[in-house]
């Protein structure tokens, strides 16, 4: 690694949640389900 | 650069640590880091469930070196901090009988290199199982039958208790691949956070 010289430093906040080793979000978008009409 | 620039996610990274087994068939293998402050010193154990911290090795073992030392790590002009590469090559992830290549979370303080990071804190997200060329009998010089007789279901074994996922050998070597990989975990490239503030080319 000491042929990568220091380009740029930045200092992060600690993340929104720790990383997780699964995805978290599903890849694909769920389909939305349609309300039944409830007839009074 | 006046002001530091703040992330809210962390940033995959790619990196190796030694395997080894140890004596005693009950304990679990130890994940260590690759380089130690000196030959007397021993290696940075790595936490396989909980985030690690990184600490400098150099104020720890060898307090008069510096004397004013320094709060943050990693600090700019020293050593220490945990390190990663952005982008999978031919050589900086992959999975021997001697080392185990894997993929990291790296946040804290972050230090942004061309090709890789140095980080304060580092969560283990996935390991890399053995290349295929290195496992085969006379093809590599790292190769060694007995070893990896022992080694392979030590490091399966090691996964499954904690977790962890074993991907195939040359997995997230594709850009699309790492960044779907990215993604779905909420996770920073390196190369994002490069080209960040960067003006574009008209």
């Amino acid at each position: 690694m000491a042929e990568i010289g220091p380009r740029k430093k930045r200092t992060m906040q600690e993340p929104l949640r720790e990383p997780s080793r699964e995805p978290v979000r599903s890849p694909v978008p769920k389909k939305r389900r349609r309300r039944r009409k409830v007839s009074a | 650069m006046s002001e530091p620039e703040f992330y809210a996610n962390a940033t995959l990274g790619f990196r190796k640590w030694h395997f080894s087994l140890r004596a005693e068939r009950d304990e679990p293998p130890l994940l260590e880091g690759l380089y130690k402050y000196n030959f007397h010193e021993p290696l940075c154990r790595w936490d396989l469930l909980n985030p690690n911290q990184a600490e400098c090795l150099r104020l720890k073992f060898n307090p008069n070196f510096s004397p004013e030392g320094h709060d943050e790590v990693p600090e700019p002009g020293c050593g220490c901090g945990f390190y990663a590469y952005g982008r999978r090559d031919a050589s900086n992830s992959e999975t021997t009988v001697h080392m185990v290549g894997g993929v990291v979370a790296g946040w804290g303080n972050l230090e942004l290199h061309e090709r890789g990071f140095k980080c304060g804190t580092a969560k283990i997200l996935a390991f890399f199982e053995p290349t295929p060329r290195k496992t085969r009998p006379y093809d590599s010089p790292y190769y060694d039958e007995r070893l990896s007789a022992q080694k392979w279901p030590a490091l399966r074994k090691m996964c499954a208790d904690n977790a962890i996922p074993l991907l195939e050998p040359d997995a997230l070597r594709d850009d699309d691949e790492v960044r779907c990989y990215a993604r779905g975990r909420d996770l920073a490239l390196l190369e994002e956070q490069l080209s960040f503030g960067e003006i574009p080319a008209p």
